[in-house]
């Protein structure tokens, strides 16, 4: 879990272990609770560190750092699947839209009857 | 085989044999989103979707999951993983991505003509800010409309789709007239498909009219918002009983021209809130086998406080999953009626084909999907730009009929830079969003409500609604009782 601590003007200030998140991860997840808190990221060498002060909208502060800090966590998430996916995706992507086959060239050319191990 | 022999190599080895080695599989693109407190939607490239809790996504994602359990088989099966050296998992992907894509290259289908602003009623929530039925200069002319006919047939569309909107078409009848007799001519020497649909509230039918749209093929889509009382509430008129003349008209139309050619659609007013069982029930008597449940649309009169501001969405949602509850219930009682946003939703969700829907388009369908033509020869990417120009801002407006060629329009600045704009597969919010594949892009909406064609996801009331949906179908699906049963039945 990311250290959390509460400051006197009733801010909050989580820090995030930069071997554990990415500083992608965190960003993604201050967006999306950029309605409840106004959100201020510095990035230290070891830690990226988040002020969240909660907006006047965002009725339950403590509850909300806590899905804040759940939704760093599926952002990292995210940044995984992306980092092993995104070569794969663009691939796709050319070969549904191209007309020839990007990922098996040898198939689009080869002859069926040839290929067929029954002839 | 002797006893004793090797059985390394025998096809009779026990089935874990065959299975892939504990974590020997590559990841396939997919997202994922919270579905409830304990289960996530995970949503493959094509759309295809899994539900798990989150001990297991991770497992997956961490590959530390057993190659015999379900979800691996299931994960297998829908493309999210891939532990085989061939390429035919990615060719089908690949494949059905490309199918769901096709209503792209088709361009645009649907063309929205308005013969008039004019409009004898008097809609508390008129999006188009009407003008009275008295009013003049609100006409289109033959020229305009000429130029209309024009324009829709360099479509490169094979099926088109032609709509009356207003103001009240048939105001204007011989404009419309025109335009389906020069439209039904063209298709005769084209070879094209049109399909003409009216929007009236059917005020003015007559059997003259009945007659000229069984002549010409001409359907009818109207607007009923529930029982007398209600109906007349959202859509008074000083001159007429609102309810009395359409309900009039649906059934002239069906005994005339046939059950399927007049369908309708209800708005959603704050009074409408409570009475979701009524308004279905009315829908029944009516003879109507489908409704289309609608919240308001923030433009024109609408956009006044005390209508589109007047509920949340999140009561919008509530009186969306009571009437659907309802609907669910009259189809297991072998009462049949379908709603229609559900049933859109759903072929999003659970076929591989794409739906030209405007609001749901990545891009936005706005131009591609769709255009109007105003009276006055404006043209507009969408019902709800021409909505946003009656209101004062003509922004989307990228050209006119009697003085820009159709080049020229759909290749305007206005209408590229704002379809670059809305892929949601790359704008912040909808890029990592398990909704991806079913979702779309409302840029005039977000820029109405928002004033950015992006807008921000966490406060928009289009995410949150159709997050909301997407939610409640995929709950109703993944108990797979009878209400499930119901649902897969209205994508036949």
């Amino acid at each position: 879990m990311p250290s959390l601590s509460r400051m006197p003007d009733g801010s909050f200030v989580a820090r995030f272990d930069r071997n554990v998140y990415r500083l992608s991860a965190v960003k993604k997840a201050a967006y999306k609770y950029g309605d409840i808190f106004h959100v201020l990221i510095e990035e230290g060498d070891s830690f990226v560190v988040v002020s969240l002060g909660p907006t006047s909208s965002n009725t339950d502060p403590e509850e909300a750092v806590g899905r804040f800090c759940n939704e760093v966590l599926d952002q990292e998430l995210r940044e995984e699947i992306a980092a092993e996916t995104n070569g794969i995706r663009d691939l796709l992507l050319a070969q549904a839209f191209s007309k020839t086959s990007l990922i098996d060239s040898e198939l689009e050319t080869s002859d069926y009857e040839q290929a067929s191990p029954s002839k | 085989m002797s006893e004793g022999s090797d059985l390394r190599h025998s096809p009779f080895r026990p089935i874990s044999e065959f299975l892939p080695q504990r974590g020997h599989f590559s990841l396939l693109p997919f997202r994922f989103i919270k579905l409830d407190d304990s289960r996530y939607v995970l949503t493959n490239f094509a759309g295809e979707y899994i539900v798990t809790d989150r001990d297991n996504l991770v497992r997956f994602v961490k590959k530390d999951l057993a190659p015999d359990s379900d979800l691996y088989a299931q994960l297998k099966s829908r493309h999210f993983l891939n532990d085989s050296a061939h390429s035919v998992a990615l060719d089908l992907l690949a494949t059905k991505y490309r199918t769901k894509q096709r209503p792209l290259s088709e361009f645009t289908g649907l063309h929205m003509f308005v013969p008039t602003l004019r409009c004898n009623s008097s809609c508390s929530y008129c999006q188009v800010s009407r003008k009275s039925s008295t009013a003049e200069g609100f006409d289109m002319t033959q020229a305009v409309a000429e130029r209309g006919i024009e324009f829709m047939f360099s479509s490169p569309s094979t099926v088109l789709k032609l709509e009356f909107q207003g103001g009240e078409p048939l105001l204007n009848l011989d404009i419309v007239r025109y335009i389906v007799e020069r439209t039904r001519e063209l298709c005769r020497t084209s070879g094209r498909i049109v399909n003409i649909i009216i929007c009236s509230n059917l005020a003015l039918l007559s059997d003259e009219i009945l007659d000229f749209c069984d002549r010409h093929d001409v359907s009818f889509s109207t607007s009923l918002d529930g029982p007398r009382e209600l109906h007349n509430l959202n859509r008074p008129s000083r001159d007429f009983d609102s309810y009395e003349r359409t309900c009039a008209g649906i059934g002239r139309i069906r005994e005339r021209l046939g059950v399927e050619r007049v369908s309708a659609l209800m708005t959603t007013t704050r009074h409408s809130l409570s009475q979701p069982t009524e308004i279905v029930d009315e829908y029944l008597r009516q003879g109507l086998a489908s409704i289309f449940l609608r919240p308001i649309n923030p433009y024109g009169f609408a956009s006044s406080p005390g209508t589109f501001a007047s509920y949340s969405t999140a009561e919008w949602l509530e009186f969306y999953k009571k009437a659907l509850d309802y609907i669910i219930g009259l189809n297991l009682r072998g009462i049949r009626i379908r709603e229609e946003y559900t049933a859109l939703l759903l072929r999003r969700m659970l076929t591989p084909f794409g739906t030209g829907f405007v609001d749901l388009q990545s891009p936005a369908g706005i131009g591609i999907s769709a255009v109007v033509f105003n009276h006055d020869g404006n043209v507009y990417p969408s019902d709800e730009s021409r909505m946003l120009a009656e209101m004062g801002d003509p922004r989307f407006c990228i050209g006119n009929l009697l003085s820009d060629s159709y080049k020229d329009m759909m290749l305007s600045d206005i209408l590229i830079d704002t379809i670059s704009q809305t892929m949601t597969e790359c704008v912040p919010g909808c890029v990592d969003c398990g909704f991806q594949p079913y979702c779309g892009a409302d840029p005039i909406r977000h820029y109405r409500l928002q004033g950015d064609i992006v807008g921000y996801k966490p406060t928009s009331e289009f995410c949150q609604r159709h997050m909301g949906l997407f939610r409640h179908i995929i709950s109703i699906l993944e108990n797979q009782d009878t209400a499930s049963g119901v649902l897969m039945n209205w994508l036949q």
